[in-house]
């Protein structure tokens, strides 16, 4: 036979552990909004039965207690997703940055510089009909200080985003720092607290979230120890192994696609934002070189053409542009007397050939310019521009799509539900009230026993 | 499969997000009338957008160079008219004077007169111009073209070629030269005029008219020529004209949306729109806990 209270003793263990149980529930209720959290369950079992011996043997119910209180995870989820979010965000801010990059071009609308181009060339083709007229003299001397003002803004612009791209590179590589320290100092609690046989639920959900939150930055392998400490490397470089984290430089070396200290250690991005960062920090690099072939170019063969021109006033040998790239492209001094524009091929006023043959150099194909036009050069370069955002943001919607559908998987094991947990509740409320109750009972059958022990004195 | 409330909540807010980008992009093309906001709205359309751009304003200046030469040639067309009944009136009084029935008077009177036209001649020359070129002095257009001293009328110009391009890769020559034209007409005057001034009927009468129907017959072939430079102009803007309205077209085809399909686009971005919100708003107002004690 049990002992006198062992019917209190199970009604109190149930009372004890609903109570646990509403906890948990009210623990994942509250984090319902808390990033990366994953929900809890209490995993109820039914105690050590009581062996009743006699003539059968018996096993009596003991009641309920707590085997765990689980967190509902599935680790080989957390790997495709980290992965994903890289290429993503990899993707994303190469389109991000490429957008901004569209809007310096501003094509195709009248801001752009292919319509200062335009207005170039045929600004030379009025003069070359009215090669005495002051007023289309001036009025080429403006187009011609106006496309190379537009040149040399869209290449500052260009070198502003460049070097903004440069800074936010730099400045992740303090963050990357600051999370791998996070993530060692995590490492070592899980490892204290796993030793001691207890598992530190939310400081895993921490520092999944910590490593999410890494893998938007740079690709990231992890590997899980037994004793609950990970390993983390970008590449072949382990930025953290248990409790030690180490420092990524932060010279950038976006050629090769690293973080280096130019001496020994070079960290290599294959994705992540910092990789998206470097590729458009490359493209942008491309597109300026290629605006510099042009301003080069247009320098050169405009002057070989005009310095061998005359002027109104009977002068020639002069430049009407100057500069040897996109940023230093300005109209000459020597033409601020616009009369020295040089429209024909000899001192006579009437002459307009010259600048006709100027004219017609936008129909040249040029072997500097890959025996492109300089309209068409450029032009192309808008149209390589266009495919690259394109291309870039086709891929990050792809991997949005991905990435979306990899969480909503994750989240159907570990989110949580408010409904199921308000159900959950009341389920632990009604088990506790009827724990209550037996309770209460037990109390009645063991007074009423002690009772009937006084009236028999 | 599980739905976590958070899950649900984000991508409801996701939805919300790309149906509102979706409804801003509809509007945007709605509202400037154009397919292509940016390049990646359509790298290769972009880039051919670019060249149609260039063509028409291009096509644009053809037509102003059309125009500069077309207003050359009228004018140039109207200084020859002018020289045109200059010599009839010249071959007129040369007749005249070849038929041997004037007196000493009339025939110096006659001098005068062919001395009044030679003035006339050398003011043509020198009084047509484009603005402030002089038309008659070749690629010397700032400078008076003629100074006469007595009987020879001398040549300021030069005999350059005034070329305008007036389509792609054709150029047209749009001026006349001053010599030997005018100075032609200028000394067969003068020569008719010594002629009549020595009473020389028989050399007036064969060389000096010989001389000037020689003018005549130059002056009409040049006025021919000019005559077809207009006429060929006038094809030509034609063809500019018809180049601009396929270019036109070409560029609106690329560039430019489809009214209708982009307003239905619109309308069903908007109506999208609300949809998703109207769900928010409801499923916001779901929950167990309106439904317990």
């Amino acid at each position: 036979m049990p002992w006198t209270f062992f019917g209190i003793e199970l009604a109190s263990r149930a009372l004890q552990n609903m109570q646990l149980a509403m906890n948990t529930t009210g623990h994942n209720l509250a984090n319902i909004n808390t990033p990366g959290y994953s929900r809890q369950r209490v995993n109820l079992v039914t105690s050590e039965p009581l062996i009743l011996e006699g003539v059968k043997t018996l096993f009596l119910g003991s009641g309920v207690r707590v085997e765990s209180i689980q967190r509902l995870r599935d680790v080989f989820l957390d790997g495709r997703i980290t992965a994903t979010n890289s290429e993503y965000q990899r993707l994303n801010t190469l389109y991000q940055r490429l957008t901004q990059v569209e809007d310096v071009f501003s094509e195709p609308t009248d801001a752009g510089l292919s319509r200062h181009i335009i207005a170039f060339f045929n600004a030379f083709q009025e003069l070359s009909a009215n090669p005495e007229n002051v007023g289309v003299r001036a009025s080429v001397y403006q187009t011609a200080a106006g496309l190379a003002r537009s040149i040399r803004q869209l290449a500052s612009r260009l070198d502003e985003i460049f070097t903004e791209l440069h800074h936010r590179v730099q400045a992740t590589a303090n963050e990357i720092n600051f999370i791998a320290r996070s993530i060692a100092d995590l490492n070592l609690k899980i490892r204290h607290n796993k030793a001691l046989g207890t598992m530190p639920n939310d400081l895993l959900d921490k520092r999944t979230s910590l490593i999410e939150k890494l893998s938007e930055y740079v690709d990231v392998r992890v590997t899980e120890k037994p004793d609950g400490t990970v390993r983390i490397s970008i590449g072949e470089f382990a930025l953290v192994d248990a409790e030690i984290a180490k420092t990524v430089p932060d010279g950038v070396d976006f050629a090769n696609k690293r973080y280096t200290n130019d001496l020994d250690v070079h960290v290599q991005v294959s994705s992540g934002s910092v990789r998206g960062l470097m590729d458009a920090m490359e493209h942008i690099q491309n597109y300026r070189s290629r605006l510099d072939r042009l301003a080069r170019e247009m320098v050169l063969s405009v002057n070989a053409i005009h310095q061998t021109g005359y002027g109104l006033d009977g002068s020639s040998g002069y430049r009407l542009l100057e500069g040897d790239d996109a940023i230093s492209i300005r109209i000459s001094d020597d033409v601020s007397d616009i009369n020295r524009i040089a429209a024909g091929a000899t001192a006579a006023p009437g002459d307009g050939s010259k600048a006709l043959e100027l004219a017609r150099l936008r129909q040249q194909a040029l072997r500097a310019l890959d025996n492109k036009t300089l309209p068409d050069f450029y032009s192309a370069l808008v149209a390589e521009l266009g495919e690259h955002t394109r291309s870039s943001m086709i891929g990050q919607e792809n991997q949005k799509v991905i990435l979306h559908n990899l969480q909503a998987e994750r989240e159907a094991v570990s989110g949580v539900n408010m409904d199921e947990e308000l159900s959950n509740l009341l389920r632990f409320q009604r088990s506790y009230q009827a724990a209550a109750q037996l309770l209460a009972m037990m109390d009645a059958a063991i007074a009423d026993m002690l009772a009937a022990f006084a009236t028999r004195r | 499969m599980r739905v976590s409330t958070a899950q649900m909540l984000n991508a409801m807010q996701q939805m919300i997000e790309r149906n509102f980008e979706r409804y801003h992009r509809a509007q945007q093309v709605v509202v400037t009338g154009k397919r292509i906001q940016r390049p990646s709205d359509d790298p290769f359309g972009a880039s051919l957008g670019i060249t149609l751009h260039r063509l028409l304003q291009e096509s644009e200046q053809y037509q102003r160079n059309l125009n500069t030469a077309k207003n050359f040639l009228s004018i140039t067309e109207v200084a020859l008219e002018n020289l045109n009944s200059l010599l009839t009136q010249v071959k007129k009084l040369a007749v005249q004077a070849a038929t041997d029935t004037q007196n000493a008077d009339g025939r110096a009177a006659t001098a005068r007169q062919l001395q009044q036209m030679m003035a006339e001649v050398v003011s043509i020359g020198n009084n047509t111009t484009y603005g402030d070129r002089f038309i008659f002095g070749g690629l010397r257009t700032l400078t008076a073209p003629f100074s006469a001293s007595g009987d020879t009328l001398t040549y300021h110009g030069d005999h350059g070629d005034l070329r305008v391009e007036v389509s792609p890769a054709v150029e047209m020559v749009i001026n006349v030269r001053g010599d030997p034209l005018i100075t032609g007409i200028y000394h067969a005057i003068a020569q008719i005029k010594r002629y009549v001034e020595s009473s020389d009927i028989e050399l007036l009468s064969r060389q000096g008219l010989q001389e000037l129907q020689n003018q005549l017959d130059n002056l009409l072939r040049i006025r021919a020529e000019v005559g077809s430079k207009i006429q060929q102009i006038e094809m030509v803007r034609h063809r500019l004209d018809k180049r601009r309205v396929d270019f036109t077209e070409l560029l609106g085809g690329i560039e430019d949306a489809d009214m209708a399909e982009a307003i239905t686009k619109l309308k069903m971005a908007e109506t999208t729109y609300q949809m998703t919100l109207a769900t928010m708003a409801r499923m916001e107002s779901m929950s167990l806990l309106d439904f317990l004690r």
